[in-house]
C-alpha cells in the first residue's frame, strides 16, 4: 500500500496504463478510424462510390429482397442507402447456412460485384469494441476492462497532475524527450479529458446488457425477449405457411412514417419472406439527432398495415440511447464528426505518449540494473503505435494491390486482408524487438512509404486520383482518405527524419564522452 | 466559424493571463492581479458566447457537442501554437539572469539551439 492516496493513485495509473496501454491504444484507433468506416468502404470497395440518387424509391430495394427470397432466408435486412453510403446493402442467410452481405445499385436496384473485402465496416470497427475476438465474447470483456480501466486512468491522472491549472497549456518540444513526452501527455489528457471520459463511459453504456446482465437478469430472468418486448417494443408471429408478395416498399415506408412522422428508416428487416404472416420491422434514421433514437414501426408485409409501433421510450431508455449516440455518431454533422476525429487521435497520441513517458523514465536505468522491463515496454509499445499504423496501412495496400477475385495459395482476398494485418503486425513487434530504440525510424518510414504506395495504388487501379476525387462531390470520401493518407505520409516521413537526426546525435556524442 | 474563432480567443486570452506562459513569448512580462482576472473573465465570457452561439445555430442537441469538442480542440490548438511561438520570440527575450529564476527552466532557449 502506498502510503498517500496521490501516490496510490500514481501506482495506478502508471501501472494499468503500461499493462493496459497498448490494448488501449488499438481499440482508440480503431474508433478513430471507425468515425469514416464507411468512407473507408468507400475506397476499399470502388464498385460503391456511386452517386446518391436524391430521388430515391424504396422499390429499388425490391431485386435485393428477391435474391434473398431466392436464397430461401427466413428474414432478410434491407440498408437504406444515405449519403454515406451511395447502395442498397442487403445482409441474409443463404440455404447452406452461410450468412452473405450483397450490395445494390440504389438508381437500379441491379447487384453490384462482390468486393472481396470486409472493409471498415467489417474489420476495423468489429476490432474497435470486440477485438475480433469473438469465442465467448472474450474480445467484448476485455474491450469493456479497457474502457473501465480507461475511466480510472482519466480520474487518476487528475489526482497525480500536481499543477493541472499551471501547465494548463504547457507544451515544451525543445525540452528532452522525457518531458516532452510528459507535457504532451498532460495536454493531450487535460484538455481532452471530457471526450475521453465521455467515450469511455459511453463505450460501457451501449453494451450494458452485457456488462451489466444483472439488472435484466432480476427483473426477467432468463426472458431476454420479453425485456426485448417491454424495453424496445419488439413485435414478433410465426410464418402462415401460405406464399404471399410482399406490397410495394414504397407504400410500407409510408405506412411507418405515419407513425413516427418525419424522418427516414434507416433499414427495412423483413421477417417471413414470401409469405403470408410477413411483417417488416423499421427504424427511424438517427441523421438529424444526436440520440441513438429507436422509434421502430412492424408493417404487415401483405397488407401494408401498420401492425405496432414501439411506445415512447421511458427515461433511463431515453438517456441510455443519447449515450450511445454521443458514441455512435450516426448523425449527418461533418463539422462533428472531423472533431471526433481529432480527438480520437488526441488520445491516441495520449496514450503512446503515457507509454513513451514509462519507457523514457526508466531505459538507462534497467539497462545498468540489467533488467528488461523497459526494452520489453519500448518494444510492444513499438508495436502497439506504429507497428498497428502500419497492419492497418497494409490492410488497405493489399486491398489495391491484390485485383479483384484473387487468390493467394486458394485464400480469397477478404481472407487475406486480415491475415496480412496480423502477420505485419506481428512481425513489427519482432522489428521493435530486434531493433529497440532505432525501431521507430524504420517503423515512420515504413508507415511513409505505405502511406504513399496506398494513394498510389487508389490512382492506378481506379483511376481516382486525389485531383480527380477532390473535383467530384461523388468522390470527395476517397478523396478524403486520399489526402489523409498523404499527410500521414509525409508526418511519418518527417518524424522519421527527425529520429534519425536525433539518433545519429546522441551516438555522436555518446562517443565523444567515450573518447574523453 | 465564428464560434471557433471565439473559442480560441477565449483559450487565447486565459493563457495569456498565465505568467508561465506569457513570459515565454513576452519580454519582461508582468501583469497585475487586476488584469489576469480581466482576461480570464473575458475569455471564459467569450467561451460562453460561442455556447450561446452554437445553441442558437446548431440546435439545443447539437450545439453543446459541437461546443464541447470545439472546447477541446481549440485549447489544443492554442497549446500547440504556445509550444512554437516562442521559436520566433525568443530571439527578442532577455538574456536569463546570471543567478537564474524560478521559471529558468521553462524559459525556451533560442531559435536554432532548441534540440540538440
Amino acid at each position: 500500500m502506498e502510503p498517500t492516496f496521490r501516490a496510490s493513485m500514481n501506482w495506478l495509473h502508471t501501472w494499468s496504463g503500461v499493462v493496459l496501454g497498448s490494448l488501449l491504444f488499438a481499440i482508440f484507433w480503431m474508433g478513430t478510424l471507425s468515425v469514416f468506416d464507411k468512407e473507408i468502404d468507400r475506397w476499399m470497395m470502388p464498385a460503391s462510390r456511386l452517386a446518391w440518387p436524391a430521388d430515391f424509391s424504396y422499390d429499388a430495394m425490391r431485386p435485393a429482397y428477391q435474391a434473398a427470397l431466392a436464397a430461401k432466408s427466413p428474414s432478410v435486412l434491407l440498408l437504406v442507402p444515405n449519403e454515406r453510403t451511395p447502395v442498397i446493402t442487403g445482409l441474409w442467410r443463404a440455404a447452406d447456412g452461410s450468412f452473405a452481405q450483397h450490395m445494390f445499385d440504389p438508381r437500379t436496384g441491379a447487384e453490384l460485384p462482390d468486393q472481396g473485402t470486409l472493409g471498415a465496416s467489417r474489420f476495423i470497427y468489429p476490432f474497435h469494441y470486440s477485438l475480433n475476438l469473438k469465442v465467448l465474447g472474450i474480445g467484448y470483456w476485455i474491450v469493456g476492462l479497457c474502457g473501465m480501466m480507461m475511466m480510472a486512468l482519466c480520474v487518476s491522472g487528475v489526482v497525480i497532475h500536481r499543477k493541472i491549472f499551471t501547465d494548463f497549456f504547457t507544451f515544451r518540444p525543445e525540452r528532452k524527450i522525457r518531458r516532452t513526452m510528459l507535457d504532451l501527455h498532460n495536454v493531450a489528457g487535460v484538455l481532452g479529458l471530457p471526450f475521453h471520459v465521455v467515450i469511455s463511459v459511453s463505450g460501457l453504456v451501449i453494451l450494458f446488457s452485457l456488462y451489466f446482465p444483472s439488472s435484466i437478469w432480476a427483473v426477467y430472468r432468463q426472458d431476454a425477449r420479453l425485456f426485448g418486448r417491454e424495453a424496445y417494443g419488439t413485435f414478433a408471429r410465426p410464418p402462415a405457411k401460405r406464399p404471399a408478395d410482399l406490397v410495394s416498399f414504397d407504400t410500407i415506408v409510408a405506412s411507418a412514417k405515419s407513425a413516427w412522422g418525419q424522418g427516414e428508416p434507416n433499414y427495412l428487416y423483413v421477417f417471413n419472406p414470401g409469405d403470408a404472416a410477413a411483417y417488416v420491422q423499421l427504424n427511424r434514421s438517427s441523421e438529424d439527432v444526436v440520440s441513438n433514437i429507436s422509434h421502430v414501426a412492424y408493417v404487415d408485409g401483405a397488407t401494408g398495415e401498420l401492425l405496432s409501433a414501439g411506445k415512447p421510450e421511458k427515461p433511463a431508455a431515453v438517456t441510455q440511447r443519447f449515450i450511445a449516440g454521443l458514441h455512435f455518431i450516426q448523425f449527418r454533422h461533418w463539422t462533428l464528426r472531423w472533431l471526433y476525429f481529432g480527438l480520437g487521435l488526441a488520445g491516441c497520441v495520449l496514450i503512446a505518449t503515457g507509454l513513451l513517458f514509462w519507457v523514457e523514465s526508466r531505459r538507462d536505468r534497467h539497462r545498468t540494473l540489467g533488467r528488461s522491463g523497459a526494452r520489453v515496454v519500448e518494444a510492444v509499445t513499438v508495436a502497439s503505435v506504429t507497428g498497428l499504423l502500419i497492419a492497418t496501412l497494409a490492410f488497405m495496400v493489399t486491398n489495391r494491390a491484390l485485383p479483384l477475385g484473387t487468390s493467394v495459395f486458394g485464400v480469397e482476398r477478404g481472407v487475406v486482408e486480415p491475415v496480412v494485418f496480423h502477420l505485419i503486425w506481428l512481425l513489427s513487434l519482432l522489428h521493435a524487438w530486434l531493433f529497440a530504440g532505432r525501431a521507430w525510424v524504420g517503423q515512420c518510414r515504413a508507415i511513409s512509404v505505405l502511406a504513399g504506395g496506398a494513394v498510389l495504388l487508389n490512382t492506378v487501379t481506379t483511376g481516382d486520383h486525389p485531383i480527380r476525387a477532390l473535383a467530384d462531390r461523388q468522390l470527395w470520401p476517397i478523396a478524403g482518405i486520399d489526402v489523409t493518407l498523404i499527410i500521414s505520409a509525409v508526418i511519418a516521413a518527417l518524424a522519421a527524419i527527425r529520429l534519425a537526426r536525433r539518433g545519429r546525435a546522441g551516438t555522436g556524442s555518446s562517443m565523444e564522452a567515450e573518447s574523453r | 466559424m465564428i464560434a471557433t474563432l471565439m473559442l480560441f480567443a477565449g483559450w487565447s486570452l486565459m493563457a495569456a493571463s498565465q505568467p508561465k506562459q506569457v513570459s515565454r513569448i513576452v519580454r519582461h512580462a508582468h501583469l497585475s492581479g487586476g488584469i489576469r482576472i480581466g482576461m480570464r473573465s473575458a475569455g471564459t465570457s467569450l467561451q460562453l458566447f460561442a455556447l450561446v452561439l452554437l445553441v442558437r445555430t446548431e440546435g439545443p442537441s447539437f450545439g453543446p457537442l459541437v461546443w464541447a469538442c470545439l472546447l477541446s480542440i481549440s485549447a489544443m490548438a492554442v497549446a500547440l501554437i504556445l509550444a512554437w511561438l516562442p521559436r520566433f520570440t525568443a530571439p527578442t527575450l532577455p538574456s536569463p539572469p546570471a543567478n537564474g529564476s524560478a521559471h529558468r527552466s521553462d524559459r525556451p532557449r533560442a531559435a536554432g539551439t532548441a534540440i540538440r
